[in-house]
């Protein structure tokens, strides 16, 4: 019953995504109809639904290549500052540390109209409008706060022995950190990014003030499906599914590993950061 | 001794519905008349519908502050209640 209510709003997008366009604009909807995959060819072969002025949609596969980069590449680079940070938060005593660390969340307190508006100007004058790039450099802060807070839980779990014993060998700090200490928190470390990766590939409000119609991202775009032609409830319902299918393989990993222990122990910091 | 993780719960729950868009611009667009307008929404809209990007500098600069409040009271109720 629980479980139905959540499945709930993806079977309701499911169903209009098997008919005909006719039968999803119609009121009072039709319930029952010869299932058809019209929607999703026309979604995955790039066709949009209104060609005669598609001047304002462009086809799914660009948007979604766009996510799938912006994504990917704010993964990369979150991961390459926010490792480094959490492992220098959780090992030395810095000055003032504890201030690093509510400075490193701070963005996630901030709602990001602020810095958007801002940004957006910045991006004119630099013409860095409307490119990928800019997208990944915001997306990065907005997700650093839960990789280098959860990172570095993690790697206060892992004991200042093994490390110890890494530098007795002559190992260098960058060395112990890349051979010993993250191989031992591996699975947390990719769960939080896969994490991260989720939360770029789903917001919405970052991508729509700064790209264009050439580097929209998917949800921009089934925003924008919404618009001016009219409810096109078919192929929103189909671009809506194909874009659970990411997300879902990543929540499939996650419950197929059966030895989440790293995570389990820190669902609280987890929780915390990632409700949106 | 659960104090401080309800504060820091309460904080970012506060923070993230307080900021909410996404729903309200896909589904009402901020209507019907200015019902469902949040901060987000308004801003959104004044600066980059209307392009009233100078109103909608000074209007994210009161946002900021006001989170900046709520946030600091929060914080030193957490920092309290971990000395304790």
């Amino acid at each position: 019953m629980i479980a139905f209510v959540f499945v709930a709003p993806i079977i309701w997008m499911f169903h209009p995504s098997i008919q005909e366009q006719v039968e999803g604009m119609a009121y009072p909807s039709v319930f029952w109809s010869k299932p058809i995959l019209q929607a999703y060819i026309a979604v995955i072969q790039g066709v949009s639904q209104y060609a005669s002025h598609s001047g304002n949609v462009s086809p799914f596969p660009l948007p979604l290549r766009n996510s799938l980069t912006i994504a990917t590449g704010c993964t990369l680079l979150v991961a390459l500052l926010g490792i480094p940070a959490a492992y220098a938060l959780s090992r030395f005593t810095l000055r003032r540390g504890q201030d690093i660390q509510f400075f490193v969340l701070s963005p996630r307190l901030m709602p990001r109209i602020v810095p958007v508006i801002a940004l957006y100007l910045v991006f004119r004058s630099v013409n860095l409008l409307g490119t990928l790039q800019s997208v990944i450099l915001v997306e990065t802060v907005w997700v650093i706060p839960l990789v280098v807070w959860v990172v570095k839980t993690l790697f206060d779990d892992v004991p200042l022995s093994v490390e110890e014993a890494g530098l007795l060998d002559g190992l260098s700090r960058p060395n112990v950190l890349v051979r010993t200490t993250i191989p031992l928190a591996i699975r947390g470390i990719v769960a939080t990014l896969l994490l991260s990766f989720v939360f770029v590939f789903n917001d919405l409000l970052t991508p729509l003030v700064l790209t264009s119609l050439y580097s929209q991202t998917l949800p921009v775009h089934i925003t924008g499906l919404w618009g001016t032609y009219g409810l096109a409830w078919t192929s929103i319902g189909a671009e809506a599914i194909l874009m659970i299918i990411p997300q879902l393989s990543t929540l499939l990993m996650f419950l197929e590993d059966r030895h989440l222990e790293p995570f389990d122990s820190h669902c609280f910091q987890g929780s915390i950061l990632t409700t949106r | 001794m659960l104090a401080g993780i309800i504060a820091v719960v309460t904080l970012f729950r506060f923070v993230d519905d307080f900021r909410v868009f996404d729903i309200m611009y896909v589904t009402t667009g901020g209507g019907p008349g200015t019902a469902t307008y949040t901060i987000s929404i308004y801003g959104y809209q004044e600066s980059f519908k209307y392009f009233n990007v100078g109103y909608g500098s000074a209007l994210s600069w009161m946002i900021n502050v006001l989170v900046l409040i709520v946030a600091t009271i929060l914080f030193r109720g957490i920092l309290r209640a971990a000395r304790r």
